[in-house]
């Protein structure tokens, strides 16, 4: 009798949670996404938390249920008058299904994830990328465009910014170092180049060089939504909550303009 | 003090451990080793990581390699031929084999810390660092293991520690047999590999 | 114990007595000096360094090593190990009042209360701490601290204190070197002098950590990043070494708890019959024997590198070489804070529910395991370093290490089923425990997912989740404990309807304040931020009203324990009707646990009526 008022309020509180996720998730439960990687991001989380939301409820209504329904009345201790140390069944399937369950998300999504996200870095891939040169200081962002031959992309009070085209492949090349104090090997630490929008971020080590790929989808921006800024996510110093610098994703012939503007930037 | 250090002190000087006492002792003494070996584990790491397999040309094998290596292996001899003195209630004899462990150590000591204080290599140097740091983690234990063994060559010469009760020479020379072992692995892994 | 100082004659203790200072006293004093003296001969003499400051790095932490030294020397270090080892008979009375906390001390009952204590205090130090923090959050731009270093400097102290003096600690040193010996039916650890000294590493440690910004702002967080670490001012030499000494603190827990547990078994006590709590115990000192030194050797390279200094950890040394040996450490530390709090669960909830543990074997297994793979996850801290086919494996045991994680839920959840159970402070807490840690767990594998890990690494999200499982599951488990015990450590019960109002305040407090930080993360709160963009500030302003309610809720579990412990209802023996070991004695500190020692025919959770162990009732 009380497997099957358990059984009947798991399967109620597990529609009325899978409801709720989906609710959530058409009212932007994750982040506000601008690129291919962070649209993979999005439905890996929407898969685990859909397949995990009966577990959750299960594990949630067992332990209200069992707090409510076996709860005792009195405040000394009285045997239950059901004693067992065993429930093969329970166990047997408890087990196997924990593991076919984790099993089930190292496949999907978290290899096959995994895969899809750094197959964009394959070479094949990557014939006609942006190159963005990124060096992080502290605290500063710099961004130049070799192709373009923009050394410091900045707006018109000076500060950087960074641009770039919609539905391209960017390849951001990534260094910590400083271009103005080169003599000193202590001052690089290490920082972590981070856009919200764009689901992934890739720490930057001194004396390494690393790339991150990025596909833009959307045309957006700082102002349009405050996620699409460059913000260095590992700790790096005092300055370290400042050195965050706005992204504008515009369509191909605003980038061309822009990459004109800068040009004539770089010359005065 | 507690009942437990009584019981112990008493048990010590007149029957000495039980045979679970001196289980528990020793194992307490492996978890010790076992825990203190993990840091020499990591020095390993740190060296190739930082330097690779580099060795510098002007390697002087000796000092502050192979030399404390051979003093401290040599020093394993006497302090485990003192256990054998003491079961056949020599303790005299023992204290004299001690007092060859505890010189062989401070030699090493010394042949630790010379090339650690005129260190030939640069701080700033890849090998020279990891090279620095492991002579003076070596020296540390040198000194502990030199402490250690000091303690019971006082309280045999004080006739504390005797055929009935050797357990703190055994441990001594855990300690000392760790340390010798321990630095010439890591010679192994700066000097030679 | 109070008559245990045979072999001198009264005349000459009370000689004794009189030339002493009190052992705090004396080891503040010998502290002290020792700093002075070893300060002095290196600044001044060895290594004098330009302008001669009096205080340089390398003096500093000469001068700290000389002042632990004779500190823990003189609190009894001096008269317990040092001249009995040099064969001098043992000086040491401890007398049978409230002094006995106050010094060092072999009894395992005053050593776990010396220990429940600067848990507790270290816990509400480092706790306000987070108060400010959240204070300073309350506010887009900076308006509690003059710069963003002070305020990295708090969330260091805050992290460092949290983690290796509480979550380390409270259940391991506290209440493990209290109950452990008397759950196994012993009357002493295995190795009493040995606990005695890693108390007094405690208070020298969390000392050390929170007065390190009298050298300067320190902003690498918990984790004193290199090469970051390689720049900053000369606290993060008082962080290192602060850290150092609280892990020692830990490592002689360990293996004196393991040797107690493996040897000191009353009769009778087979592996089968184990408590539950010392075999999370034993799985948790394994982690400690060979994860702290790591996480020391890793220490002194970054003190090597900040005060010889070296460029071990600079863009010229290996920079990733921290941070991968920091996490080798960093994983395990997880479990070593939450395998108790399992273990304790399993220890509550049969007693609660007077119904026998369910699937014991599996609770074993569940802790054994967590135990096993909790080496081989670590580089999940590090996904933003690596690439496709180095995460999978990490991906992999990560995802894998839930399962015998849910061997935890399994054991108790079984056993809740038709229980008979007391819905009291203790219970209601572990309850409150298993959504937490739920919750963590089911974050947990979020973060497992590469995918998402490169989102919400970094940023408050991964906050959250460590806090569900740290505070979640181990601080309210720490608390549950504290109210099931507290008849037996202090004779006295609480108030039932005080406790529960206390357990429903910090849950509210809690969920509000961590529930909402995984959305601040996911809209791109980053982490170490004192300052952030406009748009995260509401929901940061509600995020710390929950906070202050739940720092106000501890305050009052606190205030509401230490008024009980004093004013409550005197207790009856066992009364909740347990049957393990440490409700069959009265023994407080001080007095022997067991005589004669006990023997045990059966496990210590079977309920059934009829059961063997009910026939001797």
């Amino acid at each position: 009798m009380d497997l099957l008022w358990f059984t009947i309020i798991w399967v109620i509180v597990s529609l009325l949670g899978e409801w709720g996720l989906h609710a959530l998730e058409h009212l932007g439960l994750y982040y506000y996404t601008a690129s291919a990687q962070a649209i993979a991001g999005e439905k890996a989380v929407a898969f685990i938390l859909t397949v995990l939301v009966p577990v959750i409820s299960f594990v949630i209504v067992l332990l209200v249920y069992n707090a409510i329904r076996f709860r005792s009345r009195s405040n000394k201790p009285i045997l239950s008058r059901h004693q067992f140390r065993d429930n093969k069944l329970f166990i047997g399937s408890w087990v196997i299904l924990s593991i076919a369950l984790n099993i089930l998300f190292f496949v999907h999504p978290s290899a096959s994830a995994v895969e899809q996200m750094f197959n964009s870095e394959e070479a094949r891939f990557n014939r006609n990328d942006l190159v963005v040169n990124v060096t992080a200081r502290q605290w500063e962002w710099i961004f130049s465009y070799p192709q373009y031959g923009i050394q410091y992309a900045q707006d018109t009070n000076g500060n950087s910014t960074l641009y770039l085209p919609v539905n391209r492949n960017v390849r951001f090349v990534l260094r910590s170092y400083d271009p103005y104090h080169t003599y000193a090997p202590y001052i690089g630490v290490i920082h972590d180049f981070w856009v919200p929008a764009f689901g992934l971020k890739q720490d930057i080590i001194p004396g390494e060089t690393r790339y991150e790929y990025v596909h833009t989808n959307k045309i957006t921006s700082y102002d349009v939504d405050p996620m699409v800024r460059v913000q260095c996510a590992e700790v790096c110093g005092p300055g370290h909550p400042y050195m965050e610098a706005p992204v504008h994703v515009v369509s191909q012939t605003d980038f061309a303009k822009w990459i004109q503007v800068q040009k004539k930037l770089q010359q005065s | 003090m507690s009942h437990e250090l009584l019981d112990h002190n008493s048990r010590a000087t007149a029957v000495g451990l039980s045979a679970r006492a001196l289980r528990k002792n020793r194992f307490g003494i492996v978890l010790f080793c076992i825990s203190q070996g993990v840091p020499y584990y990591l020095l390993t790491n740190v060296r190739y990581m930082l330097a690779g397999g580099e060795k510098p040309a002007n390697l002087n094998i000796w000092m502050g390699g192979l030399l404390p290596a051979l003093l401290l292996l040599v020093g394993i001899v006497p302090i485990v031929m003192a256990r054998s003195s003491l079961h056949q209630h020599k303790p005299a004899r023992a204290q004299t084999q001690l007092a060859l462990t505890l010189l062989l150590c401070l030699s090493a000591l010394i042949t630790l810390l010379l090339p650690l204080w005129y260190h030939s290599f640069d701080g700033m140097s890849r090998f020279g660092e990891i090279d620095l740091t492991c002579l003076g983690v070596a020296s540390f234990y040198a000194c502990i293991s030199f402490l250690v063994v000091f303690g019971v060559w006082i309280r045999i010469g004080k006739r504390l520690i005797t055929a009935e009760n050797p357990w703190s020479l055994e441990a001594a020379t855990w300690v000392f047999s760790f340390n010798a072992v321990a630095w010439t692995y890591l010679f192994f892994i700066l000097d030679v590999l | 114990m109070s008559s245990h100082v045979t072999d001198l004659g009264s005349s000459q203790l009370a000689e004794h007595r009189r030339r002493m200072l009190p052992p705090l006293v004396r080891g503040l004093l010998w502290a002290a000096i020792g700093f002075l003296v070893f300060n002095t001969l290196v600044s001044q003499i060895l290594d004098r360094q330009p302008f001669d400051p009096f205080i340089t790095r390398p003096s500093v932490a000469i001068g700290w090593a000389a002042a632990l030294i004779g500190w823990l020397l003189g609190v009894g270090g001096w008269e317990v190990i040092v001249r009995p080892y040099f064969g001098y008979p043992v000086e040491w009375d401890v007398p049978n009042d409230w002094r006995r906390y106050f010094m060092f001390s072999t009894d395992h009952k005053v050593v776990g209360l010396q220990y429940i204590f600067s848990t507790a205090g270290s816990f509400f130090v480092a706790g306000f701490a987070a108060m400010l923090m959240r204070l300073e959050l309350m506010h887009a731009k900076l308006w509690v601290f003059s710069n963003p270093g002070s305020y990295l400097a708090t969330v260091g102290i805050h992290g460092t204190v949290m983690m290796f003096s509480v979550g380390t600690v409270a259940l391991v040193g506290g209440f493990g070197n209290y109950f452990i010996p008397m759950m196994i039916g012993a009357n002493s650890s295995a190795f009493p002098r040995l606990s005695g000294l890693s108390q007094w590493l405690l208070p020298a440690g969390v000392a050390t950590v929170v007065l390190s910004p009298l050298l300067g702002l320190w902003d690498t967080g918990w984790r004193g990043y290199a090469p970051l670490s390689g720049q900053d001012p000369s606290g993060i030499v008082f962080y290192y070494l602060g850290v150092f000494a609280l892990t020692t603190s830990s490592l002689m827990v360990s293996i004196n708890l393991t040797a107690t547990i493996l040897f000191k078994r009353a009769p009778g006590l087979t592996w089968n019959r184990l408590p539950m709590y010392a075999w999370g115990i034993l799985a948790v000192s394994l982690l400690n024997i060979i994860w702290l030194p790591e996480i020391q050797m890793t220490f002194v390279l970054a003190l090597l590198n900040n005060i010889v200094p070296f460029p071990l950890f600079a863009e010229v040394g290996t920079p990733l070489t921290y941070m991968e040996a920091f996490w080798l450490f960093g994983h395990p530390e997880v479990y070593i804070i939450v395998v108790p709090a399992f273990a304790l669960w399993q220890e509550i909830i049969p007693v609660m529910g007077q119904k026998t543990l369910f699937a014991r074997q599996w609770g074993v297994l569940g802790l054994v395991f967590v135990m096993l793979f909790s080496g081989l996850v670590w580089a999940h801290h590090m996904f933003t370093n690596m690439r496709n086919s180095e995460m999978l494996p990490f991906s992999f045991f990560t995802e894998m290490i839930s399962i015998p994680t849910g061997f935890a839920y399994l054991v108790v959840l079984g056993t809740l089923w038709r229980a008979k159970l007391r819905l009291t402070a203790p219970t209601l807490l572990v309850l409150m425990s298993m959504f937490n840690f739920l919750i963590g767990g089911i974050t947990g594998v979020l973060l497992a997912d590469p995918v998402v890990n490169l989102q919400t690494h970094d940023t408050f999200f991964v906050i959250a989740h460590f806090h569900y499982t740290i505070i979640g599951a181990m601080i309210f488990t720490w608390l549950a404990v504290a109210y099931y015990w507290m008849p037996r450590l202090s004779g006295r019960m609480y108030n039932e309807k005080l406790a529960i109002l206390g357990a429903i305040w910090v849950f509210v407090g809690f969920n509000g304040a961590f529930g909402q930080m995984f959305f601040l993360g996911l809209r791109g709160m980053n982490r170490w931020a004192a300052a952030y963009p406009v748009y995260l500030q509401s929901m940061n302003f509600s995020v710390s009203m929950f906070a202050f309610l739940l720092g106000l809720g501890f305050l009052f579990n606190l205030l509401h324990i230490a008024w009980m412990w004093n004013r409550g209802k005197p207790a009856k023996k066992n009364p909740w009707g347990a049957q393990t070991l440490e409700w069959q004695t009265e023994a407080q500190p001080g007095e022997k646990n067991f005589h004669p020692l006990p023997r045990v025919e059966t496990g210590f959770y079977d309920y059934a009526a009829d059961g063997p162990s009910r026939k001797d009732e």
